[in-house]
């Protein structure tokens, strides 16, 4: 397999990040666990996210075309400051009329107050 | 079910615990698990610290005090471990019976997988002490949830709504004498009728209710799509009183099946396939009754710096209930006779003046902040005088209990406010989107 078509692959994209949040010995290592480092742990992996109430409300009403039920690949939580990642792979760019474009929306707001207020 | 199967054994974070409760709520929606599968259920805990004069203290004293090992999951969570009996081998041990999360100084969410039996006696104990009460969701607030929240989530959707009254004052008419067994003492909350987690069913009551004579107590519940609900319900709270004595309600999921059970009492029982879809909705009604909270308070002391005429009493804006239904004068010495009893529903107490039939004036205290409460009762209504700055749960609360054992169909204010107004009220604040 090439590097390239390797590298868009969203199953190897997920497994570099769950790598990068593993603890691994300190030298010799193929990927460097940099989340693991930094204090971040895996949450969930392709869990749901939920919108709280007053926001999927907002979204519903707003009849924008955007996921009321996003999915993120990964999610990631520091637990001695609650701070959070979330992550999304995607094998390929896509254009504002796609059904990705739906999903990113969707993601886009489940970051931030939503993440805090979720988790 | 063993206890390491209902809570993660030490969880080193919150998301520990959260996965945990994640699983068992999919498993439970599943509907399909033999043994049945603990559903995770939350209490919403109000701390009387500031608001009830004092200082506010940091959970974990407060719940140390109560007898629990406290250990700190993080600044904000915490676990809560027990000292309990096994009830075959009656060996005790310490275990786990949930976690609590601080929302704010004022609000605590108790979140367990204990049966639910078990853990109302458990939150009821708690709140006999001074430092913590329930959130008392009213029938009013109830209502305003149902039109507001669930009546709009879709007519073909399925909603659940419990309306409950138990008249345990009421006596015939005929009988004005009060019968032999006058020791009756309503029991304490911990010994109330409760629902089955599965079926939201009352067990039989107490032997001391049963001997008493019939009285009025109704139970309904209205499980159907909530189009045919709505379209029904107006009118049949028209014609039969204690269909207005909401008592719990089922809000449907917004992202899957199922719902979460809401409870007068400040309980809310999971019953959708996930645990942050439950917690977002403690949180949804943690907002909602903090605002209302607020501008009770905001009524209740405000009002007085108003009106001229209040402003030379001591207390605040009155609290004033009154019965639709009228009591007869039989239950109303009844309710004299018993309301005030050492342990009672109401958690006041106090030496009653009579002042005529079916007249009644009160200087008490509220046994659950310790401070002074006057009353004037009458066959018609209550006006309950609060001090300055008296916590607005406690407003909350008599409300609610007044619906729940005297008259399940009242109109109330607070000062020259409608009760269904200042429960209906969410300010800006109570909007995740506006950022709190």
């Amino acid at each position: 397999m090439d590097t390239e078509k390797l590298l868009s692959d969203p199953v190897f994209q997920l497994n570099l990040l769950i790598w990068m949040a593993r603890e691994q010995p300190s030298v010799g290592y193929r990927v460097k666990p940099i989340f693991h480092e930094l204090g971040f742990k895996i949450a969930y992996i392709e869990q749901p996210f939920r919108f709280p109430p007053d926001m999927f409300n907002a979204l519903k009403r707003s009849s924008l075309n955007v996921s009321l039920k996003p999915e993120p690949d990964v999610i990631m939580i520091r637990s001695r400051d609650g701070k959070g990642l979330y992550f999304e792979a995607k094998a390929q760019s896509f254009s504002p009329a796609s059904n990705e474009s739906r999903q990113a929306r969707g993601h886009l707001a489940a970051c931030g107050p939503a993440f805090v207020e979720v988790y | 079910m063993n206890n390491h199967h209902r809570f993660p054994p030490a969880p080193a974070d919150r998301i520990e615990v959260y996965r945990q409760f994640n699983g068992l709520s999919a498993e439970a929606a599943e509907g399909c698990a033999r043994p049945k599968v603990p559903l995770v259920k939350s209490f919403l805990l109000e701390h009387v610290g500031r608001n009830g004069g004092g200082r506010c203290k940091p959970p974990a004293r407060i719940f140390q005090h109560l007898g629990a090992d406290v250990r700190e999951i993080d600044s904000q969570f915490l676990e809560l471990r027990f000292e309990t009996e096994d009830p075959r081998t009656k060996q005790k041990s310490w275990e786990t019976t949930g976690y609590l999360e601080q929302y704010d100084e004022r609000f605590f969410a108790y979140y367990t997988t204990e049966k639910s039996e078990v853990a109302r006696r458990r939150v009821s104990r708690w709140v006999q002490e001074q430092d913590l009460d329930n959130a008392w969701f009213s029938s009013a607030l109830l209502q305003g949830l149902w039109e507001r929240d669930v009546s709009r989530s879709g007519d073909e959707r399925f909603g659940k709504l419990i309306f409950r009254h138990e008249s345990i004052f009421e006596m015939p008419e005929d009988s004005a004498a009060p019968e032999p067994d006058a020791t009756f003492e309503a029991p304490a909350d911990d010994e109330e009728a409760e629902e089955e987690d599965e079926e939201w069913e009352d067990q039989e009551a107490p032997p001391e209710e049963r001997r008493e004579f019939e009285r009025r107590k109704a139970r309904f519940e209205m499980g159907d799509r909530i189009g045919r609900i709505q379209r029904a319900l107006s009118e049949l709270q028209r014609t039969y009183p204690p269909l207005n004595a909401l008592y719990a309600l089922r809000i449907p999921s917004q992202t899957g099946r199922g719902g979460h059970d809401i409870y007068q009492t400040g309980q809310l029982t999971n019953r959708s396939g996930s645990f942050e879809d439950h917690r977002n909705m403690l949180r949804y009604l943690y907002r909602i009754y903090s605002s209302i909270l607020n501008h009770t308070e905001e009524c209740a002391w405000t009002a007085r710096d108003r009106s001229p005429a209040l402003r030379a009493s001591p207390g605040g804006a009155p609290l004033i209930i009154k019965f639709k239904e009228p009591l007869s004068l039989a239950t109303f010495d009844r309710m004299i006779q018993l309301a005030f009893q050492r342990r009672n529903r109401f958690k006041l107490w106090g030496q009653p003046i009579r002042l005529g039939p079916g007249k009644v004036h009160v200087y008490g205290a509220d046994r659950h902040l310790w401070q002074p409460i006057n009353l004037e009762l009458t066959t018609t209504g209550m006006v309950a005088m609060l001090p300055q700055n008296t916590c607005g749960n406690t407003f909350h609360r008599l409300v609610t209990t007044v619906q729940h054992y005297i008259s399940p169909d009242i109109e109330a204010w607070i000062g020259d406010k409608p009760f269904g107004e200042v429960v209906r009220h969410r300010d800006e604040n109570s909007e995740l989107s506006n950022g709190h």
